[in-house]
């Protein structure tokens, strides 16, 4: 936890989201699984609070987003894996959407300062 | 559902940290390694797992019901803490409840009316003869219907007793309301059966003027009188008629007179008057009182008056109204203008209750003091209890729970105690209620509807509600915020007793202050009950049963003297009858015959006229009661004749009217059998009787013989039973003997009313005995809270100064100091609640006034009294713990911080 937890989970909140509905578009995943992805795609520059993917994931259950279902893993364990809804499908389309016109814009701001 | 939840979660969490830590060990860490990198990635488990699921559970609902499920278990947990508070808290909330609904019955549910709340009664007052309340001539009731701007409509009824007989059954007494036929309509009732009055239905007779019902009237022999149009009162139709469909249009025989019933009312009708007015609320029959308004005499007032206000009208706006009708008949009427008459409009439901209403307030005060002093000791549990626990809490926040969750948590524990005491408590004010109906006073209005409705549930919910937030808050508050540091670094067996003290303190302070009010208010009905059992009412109540007896005894007034000589002289026969008498009305029985009386300057100045109290009696009526006689002589049998001008009057009369002379052999200008007043001459002078009430001695009164009315009027019998001193003496024994005296008499008469006339007496205590029982077990339940609360918080102390004590011991200190030490914290924490308590009782005991007898609020006695006991209520809660820090072992005293 940092100093100032409230704030930086605040940041985290939305973007947390998109990356988890992200990682379930490559197929189901249990939680452990959903951090795993998230960090190798980021290549090891996003390194969650692990714990903090648990309220996220309830949330995305809760509202419909996602669910979820006990499932062997590879190697014989029982793992609650967590799968994309069609709702879900179009939220992330939503998000990414939203996320490109976002980063796209701050872009452009950062780039006329550095034109200028 | 919340455990399936739990359980997920917990196996996920489990998962996700053997996978991260078999990750680790890939990565070439050492297994203790791993796992404990594993861990610090996850971050605070309790704080993720409790927050996701909050976020599974979503709205605020849903996390409550949790917190509530959580409560109760911890409550199960510790069983003895939350049985004594549970209890505690029904005990607090059940009073509450049963007052409430007394509260709600009387004064908060609408009466049984369309648009109660435009319902007003009109009084007559006569100021210069200090008479309130005072009915209407049919005259002055016509005047006032015709000439208000401010009334709808208004109806007059007149209350009398009647008698029916129905086939061959016994002729049975009734309880007639004389009506205008718009009663129905101001009231906004409808019948059920039949129609309502017309106004055809009153039409009078041709003849002879009316007479005051009620009231043996000479009846015109000549003319058959008109048929009584009737309308049944819905009970009495069930009981009498066995709810028979096509009763209307029957006629039935009402002692001698025809009465022909046109329909039957709905059932729940009330006829609701102030309790003074003596009008039976559940009459059995409506008649339509069939009055000449043209011909009836303006000095024979018997009617009462209720109106309909039209829309928008103010009380101020109608008062002004009928003053002005009164001035009007004052100018025309110089009898009305000498007795200075007034007018006055009261909106009905006030004037119904204005009697009860400081009465209930009281009580409603009292038991609401109980249930603070419950929350109070409650709270101090909770401290107690939020104390031993904050060890376990401190670990919980350190454990990543916020403080808010800490504090719902608290909260919900709370909740789920008071809410559990709520549904006890429901229970307990249902025995309450139906206690309280058992001892309510016959002046509460409507008490047989005072039962558990929506209202009620809702206020002990929020009784509830209110109590948790009262006794849980601070508790929570404190608990949530602990010092962290210094509650983990403690290691005492009894970790942050020390905190909370002042609070804990306070609390007490607060109890022994309202249970010391509740104790004097109790002390006062007590002191006031006293007074009033010490009263000597003028008569003796004791070994008399009392009866009347309906309908006359014949038709000429020779036939009805023969009569009733016939009856009293069979009466004295019956074996262990010491004295029979009669009167009208009977001190006590709540009837009002009241009339002017002057001196010879009344003759010319009709202002100086007063009023006084009119008994009507046969010889030997004071003996049978008891009644000393203190001047003159009383009546005899010779003097029970109608042109005998003789009168016996009360002590009091005789003060009044002359003052240090003797009264007997003057003479009275008073105002009695005719329109007009005549000269009486006092031959007697006796001690005054409680007529309206014991608790104060009433108006003066006049004594005249039966036979100076017209024989019949005395229509309360009174047997006086032949007592051995020292023996129980219960003159219910005579009562089937002088039912079979009557009947074998005249088997048309009816006989009612028969009880002892202890009875009645006993009625007139119940207002303050009423008061004296729910204070007294108030004030007593509060004193022992108050003791335990005071118990409680002595324990606690003694326990968090067990090092301190043994530290004196061990320097030398005797076991009496240590002992006085623990008596005198208690003393002192006692003393300032008592100062504080002082000081309110003082305050607030002065609305207990109305309620008092022969003792002020402030009444000193009833004060050091109070003041004592509490003192040894004080040292007894003390004793305890006191003793325990006496014999505390200095070693292990010492060894235990």
């Amino acid at each position: 936890m940092g100093k100032n937890p409230a704030e930086s989970r605040e940041l985290l909140q939305g973007t947390l989201d998109m990356l988890v509905l992200k990682s379930l578009q490559l197929g189901p995943m249990h939680g452990w699984g959903i951090t795993e992805r998230i960090e190798s795609g980021s290549r090891n520059v996003l390194e969650l609070n692990q714990g903090s993917l648990y309220p996220a994931l309830y949330r995305l259950e809760k509202q419909g987003f996602i669910q979820s279902a006990w499932r062997q893993t590879e190697n014989n364990r029982r793992g609650r894996y967590y799968a994309l809804t069609p709702a879900g499908r179009r939220r992330l389309a939503a998000e990414r959407e939203n996320w490109e016109r976002l980063s796209g814009a701050v872009n452009l701001v950062l780039r006329m300062t550095e034109g200028a | 559902m919340t455990d399936h939840m739990d359980d997920r979660l917990d196996e996920e969490v489990r998962f996700h940290i053997e996978m991260q830590t078999e990750k680790n060990i890939r990565a070439g860490m050492p297994a203790d390694e791993a796992r404990r990198q594993a861990l610090l990635r996850f971050g605070g488990r309790e704080r993720w797992k409790s927050e996701a699921r909050d976020e599974y559970k979503g709205s605020l609902f849903d996390g409550l019901r949790k917190d509530f499920v959580f409560a109760a278990r911890s409550l199960r947990k510790h069983r003895g803490f939350s049985v004594t508070a549970i209890l505690t808290l029904a005990l607090g909330i059940g009073a509450s409840t049963a007052i409430f609904s007394v509260v709600n019955a009387v004064l908060l549910r609408p009466l049984p009316y369309a648009d109660a709340d435009r319902l007003a009664l009109i009084w007559g007052d006569m100021r210069a003869r200090k008479v309130t309340d005072f009915p209407f001539s049919p005259g002055n009731y016509q005047d006032v219907r015709n000439q208000s701007a401010t009334f709808k409509d208004i109806a007059a009824i007149a209350p009398f007793n009647g008698s029916i007989q129905v086939g061959g059954d016994p002729p049975e007494q009734t309880h007639n309301l004389g009506v205008t036929p718009n009663v129905l309509s101001v009231l906004g009732l409808r019948v059920l059966l039949g129609r309502d009055f017309e106004a055809g239905d009153a039409t009078p007779p041709p003849a002879p003027p009316q007479a005051a019902p009620g009231q043996a009237a000479p009846q015109a022999p000549q003319a058959p009188p008109p048929p009584n149009i009737v309308i049944l009162n819905h009970g009495f139709w069930q009981r009498r008629f066995g709810g028979d469909p096509r009763i209307v249009g029957k006629s039935i025989d009402m002692g001698g007179q025809p009465g022909i019933i046109i329909g039957v009312l709905r059932p729940g009708f009330e006829m609701l008057f102030p309790p003074n007015t003596n009008i039976e609320s559940n009459p059995d029959m409506l008649i339509a009182m069939r009055v000449n308004f043209e011909t009836a005499s303006r000095l024979n007032v018997f009617m009462r008056l209720i109106g309909r206000l039209k829309p928008g009208v103010t009380l101020a706006a109608a008062n002004q109204d009928v003053e002005r009708i009164a001035a009007d008949l004052k100018e025309r009427f110089p009898i009305m203008k000498g007795a200075d008459t007034h007018y006055r409009v009261e909106l009905m439901h006030d004037d119904l209750v204005s009697d009860v209403r400081p009465a209930i307030f009281a009580l409603m005060g009292a038991v609401s003091f109980v249930l603070l002093i419950a929350c109070a000791n409650v709270a101090n549990l909770l401290l107690v209890r939020a104390a031993a626990r904050e060890r376990e809490l401190a670990i919980r926040a350190a454990m990543g729970s916020s403080p808010w969750r800490i504090v719902r948590q608290l909260l919900s524990e709370s909740l789920v105690l008071s809410l559990t005491s709520a549904v006890l408590a429901l229970g307990l004010a249902y025995a309450g209620i139906k206690l309280l109906i058992a001892l309510a006073p016959a002046n509460l209005p409507r008490l047989d509807s005072v039962n558990i409705d929506p209202r009620v549930l809702v206020f002990a919910t929020l009784a509830a509600i209110v109590a948790a937030a009262l006794f849980g808050t601070v508790p929570a508050l404190r608990a949530a915020r602990p010092q962290l540091a210094d509650v983990l670094r403690a290691s005492g067996r009894t970790p942050g007793l020390g905190g909370g003290k002042l609070l804990r303190n306070g609390v007490v302070v607060a109890e022994v202050a309202l249970s010391f009010v509740l104790l004097v208010g109790g002390g006062l009905m007590v002191r006031s009950f006293i007074e009033l059992s010490r009263v000597r009412p003028g008569y003796d109540p004791t070994g008399v049963l009392t009866f009347q007896v309906g309908g006359r005894g014949g038709r000429s007034d020779d036939e009805v003297s023969g009569f009733q000589r016939r009856l009293g002289d069979r009466l004295r026969a019956i074996p262990g009858v010491a004295a029979a008498t009669a009167v009208t009305p009977l001190p006590l029985d709540g009837t009002q015959f009241n009339s002017r009386w002057g001196k010879e300057d009344a003759v010319t100045d009709n202002t100086k006229f007063q009023q006084a109290n009119v008994h009507v009696v046969l010889p030997g009526y004071f003996e049978a009661m008891g009644t000393r006689l203190i001047a003159g002589r009383t009546f005899t049998d010779a003097d029970n004749r109608r042109d005998f001008m003789g009168v016996v009057i009360d002590d009091m009369l005789a003060a009044k009217a002359f003052p240090g002379e003797s009264a007997v052999g003057k003479r009275l200008y008073a105002r009695t059998r005719e329109q007009e007043p005549e000269w009486l001459d006092i031959i007697g002078v006796v001690e005054h009787q409680r007529h309206e009430g014991l608790a104060t001695p009433g108006r003066e009164s006049i004594f005249l013989t039966d036979a100076f009315f017209g024989h019949g009027v005395a229509g309360t019998w009174a047997l006086r039973l032949r007592c051995q001193p020292g023996e129980p003496c219960d003159p219910t024994r005579l009562a089937s003997a002088a039912r079979n005296v009557v009947s074998e008499l005249d088997p048309k008469l009816a006989v009612s009313n028969l009880q002892p006339y202890t009875r009645l007496v006993d009625r007139a205590m119940t207002p303050t005995r009423f008061a004296l029982v729910l204070i007294g077990v108030f004030a007593g339940v509060a004193a022992m809270l108050a003791c335990v609360g005071l118990y409680g918080v002595l324990s606690t102390a003694v326990r968090q100064r067990t090092a301190e004590i043994g530290v004196r011991v061990a320097f030398g200190a005797t076991r009496r100091s240590i002992f006085g030490l623990v008596v005198g914290d208690g003393m002192k924490l006692s003393a300032l609640g008592l100062a504080v308590g002082l000081l309110t009782a003082f305050w607030l005991t002065r609305a207990m006034t109305t309620m008092l007898v022969g003792v002020r609020p402030t009444d000193a006695t009833t004060y050091v009294t109070i003041l004592a006991l509490f003192l040894v209520i004080a040292v007894m809660a003390c004793l305890i713990p006191a003793r325990r820090a006496a014999s505390l072992d200095p070693t292990n005293a010492l060894r235990s911080d």
